[in-house]
């Protein structure tokens, strides 16, 4: 077991410098160097000076080493934009994402298990191929799209929730993060529970043709019973493998909302240092956010084997 | 394929597996039975030819600004009304279909190629070639897909042409997991291991016994990949980092509309009602065909 997790921690780390490797490399492909960004009119000389002052004239493994070592040391270098460690913008807006995509992905649980498993268990009839429908409809729609028509029925028609933001400044009623927290939340979810909603019902279909259902059922024990403790319990373990893969998909589902919604959060922070060119901001939450989703999946396979006895760890 | 001659009631399995091209009548027939994905494909159909015949009826420029008439509700002239610059927006639905439909059409292939190579080369030699494949395939999978193509859109730039390229190089380790995973099972196959015992050389082997079966999963991923091309070209167009105006893709229409929700939201809700049209088609489709194939 212990063996197991510091192969899969040392497989992560092989993995996340693979990632910043990557990232790297194709940032510094831009034509012109990133410093041909910063500004358009600059001047040859004014170049030659931003290289010197971020140290862009150097080649570019030595560059690279170079972030590598800071990176290693805890700094990933000062943003363009807001002239402080990336590290520490990041660390500003990184909880505000926490409490998006941690409702968003909590309700998904809450909700999409369950209706996946009616749909396994009422395989074929109305309410599996209602529930099958919706699915496929939620895979369907653009998240941020999802987000304008919301916006469009309860702001500006009902003007029940605010449009945007996190908390509002004007004062007033309704200015709590509660309110703001509605509607993004609620868009996030949408788009993600499909996935587990999906997911359930296949994994849960699979497990209702085991022959221990069968020997359940045959010793007499209530439907019911079989259903929620005998089935859907082993049914889950390949569903908590998934959310592991899913995850990736919940942060770039959470960029998009949190640009939608003016959410001020990392994914919207992503986007932006995209717009601005901010290079080690890039640099910075392609870093964190590999990691963070790295982390999920060792600690998602290792729960893996807590759940299910009958993975052994070499 | 001496079970499925032996044993005449074949089951499925035994007969995809005997005669992978020689049963496609069967599957097309199968195909028509299923009403939910004929009609997917004829939603595909009308909406690929109304993208790209339209034109030639309604002669109304997409890019013509009129600032006198911006805003306007559907009437005379403007069927479906005027954007925020006073532009056409049935024109600007019709060529921006063109954009959105081909964008995700040609990602889609770039994205199967790659894919499904790297997941045969990786599940067919094994040792060294697969560690190394699939722990670039990890590492692609473990940035968030929108992360990935913001770095590659930073890079470079924000043509059509790239757009395209930016996000088929983004979905392929989604098709090279499956494809590594279909190969692994297929190399076992008593089959493959009659030939390779034959002599014949590894591409041989690769082309001849394992490809064709590496088909139908590339097709079911390939109608799955168009889908999540389209959503994926219009979010970043949404946020103006995808295909930029004056072209018009359903994604960029969007952008401005958010500011004008107040004034015309009705320019906020068609082009998103094209792109869940479409993109459910071809989720619809990407089911039907597994079923079938």
């Amino acid at each position: 077991m212990a063996a197991f997790v510091v192969r899969r921690v040392v497989i992560g780390a092989i993995t996340l410098l693979i990632v910043t490797a990557l990232a790297y490399v194709l940032m510094n492909m831009a034509p012109g160097g990133p410093a041909a960004i910063i500004s358009m009119t600059s001047t040859a000389a004014q170049r030659a000076a931003l290289e010197k002052l971020y140290a862009l004239n150097q080649p570019l493994p030595i560059r690279y080493a170079a972030w590598l070592w800071q990176a290693v040391h805890g700094s990933l270098g000062t943003s363009y934009d807001f002239q402080e460690p990336v590290l520490t913008v990041i660390g500003q807006r990184l909880p505000n994402t926490a409490i998006l995509a941690g409702v968003a992905l909590v309700a998904s649980i809450l909700f999409g298990v369950p209706l996946g498993t009616w749909a396994a268990v009422s395989r074929g009839r109305w309410l599996d191929q209602l529930i099958s429908s919706a699915t496929m409809l939620g895979l369907s729609i653009p998240d941020f799209w999802m987000g304008i028509v919301l916006v469009i029925v309860f702001s500006v028609t009902l003007r029940w929730l605010p449009a945007s933001g996190m908390t509002s400044s004007q004062g007033g009623g309704g200015g709590g993060l509660g309110p703001h927290l509605v509607l993004p939340a609620l868009v996030l979810t949408l788009a993600f529970m499909p996935n587990i909603v999906r997911f359930t019902r296949s994994s849960m279909l699979e497990v209702l043709h085991l022959d221990y259902i069968r020997t359940a059922h045959a010793k007499g024990a209530a439907g019911r019973r079989v259903l929620y403790v005998h089935a859907l319990r082993n049914a889950l373990i390949p569903v908590v493998s998934m959310i592991g893969l899913l995850f990736a998909a919940l942060i770039s589902g959470s960029a998009i909302v949190e640009s939608v919604f003016a959410w001020p959060g990392i994914g919207r922070l992503a986007v932006q240092a995209t717009s601005d060119r901010d290079y080690p901001m890039i640099m910075g939450v392609t870093v964190v956010l590999g990691a963070i989703v790295i982390a999920t999946n060792i600690i998602v396979d290792v729960l893996y084997g807590v759940l299910d006895p009958r993975i052994r760890y070499e | 394929m001496s079970r499925a001659s032996v044993t005449p009631p074949a089951t499925e399995l035994d007969v995809a597996v005997a005669t992978p091209e020689g049963s496609g009548n069967r599957r097309l027939r199968q195909f028509l039975r299923n009403p939910i994905g004929v009609v997917a494909v004829a939603v595909l159909v009308i909406l690929y030819l109304s993208a790209f015949f339209a034109p030639l009826i309604y002669h109304v420029s997409p890019t013509a600004t009129n600032p006198i008439g911006s805003l306007l509700p559907p009437g005379p002239g403007h069927p479906l009304g005027t954007d925020d610059l006073g532009r056409d927006e049935l024109a600007r639905i019709i060529a921006g279909g063109q954009l959105s439909l081909v964008v995700g059409v040609v990602a889609m292939a770039v994205s199967v190629l790659v894919g499904t190579l790297v997941g045969l080369l990786a599940g067919y030699f094994r040792g060294g070639v697969e560690m190394v494949l699939m722990r670039i395939v990890d590492a692609w999978l473990a940035v968030p897909a929108l992360v990935l193509i913001l770095v590659e859109v930073t890079t470079f730039g924000d043509s059509p042409a790239v757009i395209i390229l930016v996000i088929g190089f983004t979905y392929w380790p989604q098709v090279a997991r499956i494809m590594h995973g279909e190969t692994l099972s297929l190399r076992q196959r008593e089959y493959v291991e009659a030939s390779r015992a034959l002599g014949s050389p590894q591409w041989r082997v690769m082309l001849r016994h394992i490809l064709p079966h590496l088909v139908p999963s590339a097709i079911v991923s390939g109608s799955l990949a168009v889908a999540w091309s389209i959503l994926t070209e219009s979010a970043l167009s949404y946020l103006g980092l995808g295909i930029q105006p004056p072209l018009a893709s359903w994604g960029n229409m969007l952008q401005n509309a958010q500011s004008y929700v107040y004034l015309d939201p009705m320019l906020a809700i068609l082009p998103g009602l094209f792109i869940v049209l479409t993109v459910l088609a071809f989720n619809v489709l990407g089911n039907a065909l597994r079923d079938v194939l």
